[in-house]
């Protein structure tokens, strides 16, 4: 009743909650100084649950900070995985090299992300280094970036020795220069960056194969060395072929860098077309194909550069060859736009294209499936420069193809004369949104 | 068997651990280890599993394994980690520190 009586059991209580909660505080500051020792392997939640904590993964996880706040800093890139190729960490530098955040690849499989060409030779270093055959590796490989396109890489390949599970570690940085010997280029453009470095490249790797070519000219008019023309055939086209993936090169290099130079004049569309018949002859007298032409527009005087006009329609002819069997036919047919076009197609019964690839077909270096690439011997650049040019000289190239099998036609639309005026090249870099047009035009 | 050598009879203890946890495990074999050479004679030590029975923890304000608690003889007190201090383990359960058999 009276406030005294009462207080003193309250009194009781508050000492006795006083007690309570020093005890807890005890508790709790011998909990986190055990926890900070190491000495704690579970906690248990509010609610019940209990969560493991191994201390030697605690300890593993912290090096595991400690390491990867020091691998952020470093300029190389520097990845983690673990027997089986799963990345188990990535540097923070990847997103400056490679535009991925290392959230994106953690947890994904290093040989399912590189460019597949290289896959054996990542393997190979991977295998030998995990397996204990070598100590390091160094290994060159394209990984992707993130826009889509590839970036070459050089990367040490070494084991970590000391985590609880094997682990293999990769350091990587970009190629800053391919030797020679080594211009197999595989992906895209970035990844041969800097841009101008390929460009000074290539024109250096071409200026000494001049000489080369007129020297086997000479061989090959001299009778003393009739007993090896065909050797010197042999030579001849090689030579011609590399000296046509370099210039392909130096083109592909220049539309990167919207530097294509153009000389814009008034020209007869279909003397071009004739003319690129008549260069083509030999290989289509060798595949067995044959080109039949009907040039139906009535005018077919354009503005556009004569030279890059042609290489155009010889890379779209060309390709048209490339995918077409013995005994099939390919067309260019020519007929009236509307609003002052000429209408260029380059029809072939070739291996089509799917309608999912119709959109990469003039991304650089695609070339259907991989293992076509060999058979068809070139770095899958031509529609990427057909397409380039095409633009820079105010016109469109676009693919069209009913499917695997049907055939393809490119289509490419330039600008009659007539409109005349002089016109600024137009945004030269391919880009889907042109291809847009209907891919099954039946 | 053989008569409790302290008065207030025998040295309880509770431990919560985590399954073979390794510091579970230490704990385990250092709480033993203590027992037999302070107590050898009087003691008692229970094991509940936190990862077998988690609301047993939760209900007794267990936070985190390993802990050992003194029931008996009264305070109830506890420690926690891997008790590999045996003097810190005996100061913190406020046991005799020179009690040896």
């Amino acid at each position: 009743m009276t406030s005294a009586a009462e207080r003193s059991p309250a009194n009781g209580l508050q000492a006795e909650r006083a007690t309570t909660l020093a005890l807890r505080l005890a508790h709790a500051e011998n909990a986190l100084r055990s926890l900070t020792a190491g000495q704690v392997d579970a906690i248990i939640d509010p609610d019940g649950r209990t969560y493991l904590l191994r201390p030697a993964q605690e300890s593993l996880r912290q090096n595991e900070r400690r390491l990867q706040a020091m691998l952020d800093g470093a300029a190389d890139v520097i990845t983690v995985v673990d027997r089986g190729g799963r990345i188990l960490s990535q540097s923070r530098g990847v997103t400056a090299m490679l535009g991925f955040e290392p959230e994106e690849l953690v947890g994904r499989s290093l040989f399912e992300i590189v460019y597949e060409e290289d896959l054996d030779r990542l393997y190979a270093a991977f295998f030998n280094v995990i397996e204990g055959f070598e100590e390091n590796a160094t290994v060159q490989f394209y990984h992707p970036l993130r826009g889509g396109s590839y970036r070459q890489l050089e990367a040490t390949v070494g084991k970590l020795r000391d985590a609880a599970a094997e682990c293999v570690v990769f350091v990587s940085r970009p190629m800053q220069s391919q030797a020679p010997g080594r211009l197999t280029v595989g992906p895209t453009a970035e990844s041969l960056s800097p841009d101008r470095f390929l460009a000074m490249l290539s024109h250096e790797l071409r200026t000494p194969l001049t000489p080369v070519v007129l020297g086997i000219d000479e061989l090959q008019q001299d009778e003393r060395f009739a007993a090896a023309a065909p050797i010197l055939a042999m030579m001849r086209r090689n030579l011609d072929l590399q000296a046509r993936l370099l210039s392909d090169l130096v083109d592909f290099t220049s539309i990167g860098q919207h530097k294509l130079r153009l000389h814009l004049d008034t020209l007869d569309a279909h003397e071009v077309v004739r003319f690129v018949h008549e260069i083509c002859r030999s290989e289509l007298a060798a595949a067995q194909v044959e080109l039949r032409l009907e040039l139906h527009a009535a005018t077919s005087v354009v503005l556009a550069d004569s030279l890059r006009l042609q290489q155009v329609l010889w890379n779209l002819l060309k390709n048209a060859i490339k995918f077409s069997a013995p005994g099939t036919t390919i067309s260019i047919t020519t007929r009236d736009g509307p609003a002052g076009r000429l209408v260029i197609e380059v029809t072939d019964q070739g291996i089509g294209i799917e309608p999912e690839l119709l959109p990469l077909v003039f991304d650089c270096f695609q070339q259907g499936a991989p293992t076509d690439q060999t058979r068809h011997g070139s770095l899958g650049l031509g529609l990427f420069i057909a397409k380039g040019m095409a633009e820079a000289q105010g016109g469109t190239l676009t693919a069209h193809s009913r499917g695997r099998g049907h055939g393809a036609t490119f289509r490419l639309i330039l600008l009659k004369s007539a409109l005349d005026s002089r016109l600024a090249p137009a945004h030269p870099r391919s880009s889907v949104t042109d291809l847009s047009a209907p891919a099954n035009p039946s | 068997m053989s008569a409790p050598d302290h008065p207030g009879g025998a040295y309880v203890f509770r431990l919560y651990l985590a399954g073979g946890a390794p510091n579970s495990v230490r704990a385990l074999a250092n709480l033993y280890a203590i027992c037999r050479k302070h107590f050898p004679e009087s003691h008692r030590i229970e094991i509940v599993d936190v990862l077998k029975e988690p609301l047993r923890a939760l209900a007794e304000a267990i936070l985190v394994t390993p802990t050992v608690v003194k029931l008996s003889p009264a305070p109830e007190q506890q420690i926690i980690g891997n008790l590999s201090d045996e003097e810190e383990v005996l100061r913190a359960l406020g046991l005799p520190q020179g009690e040896r058999k």
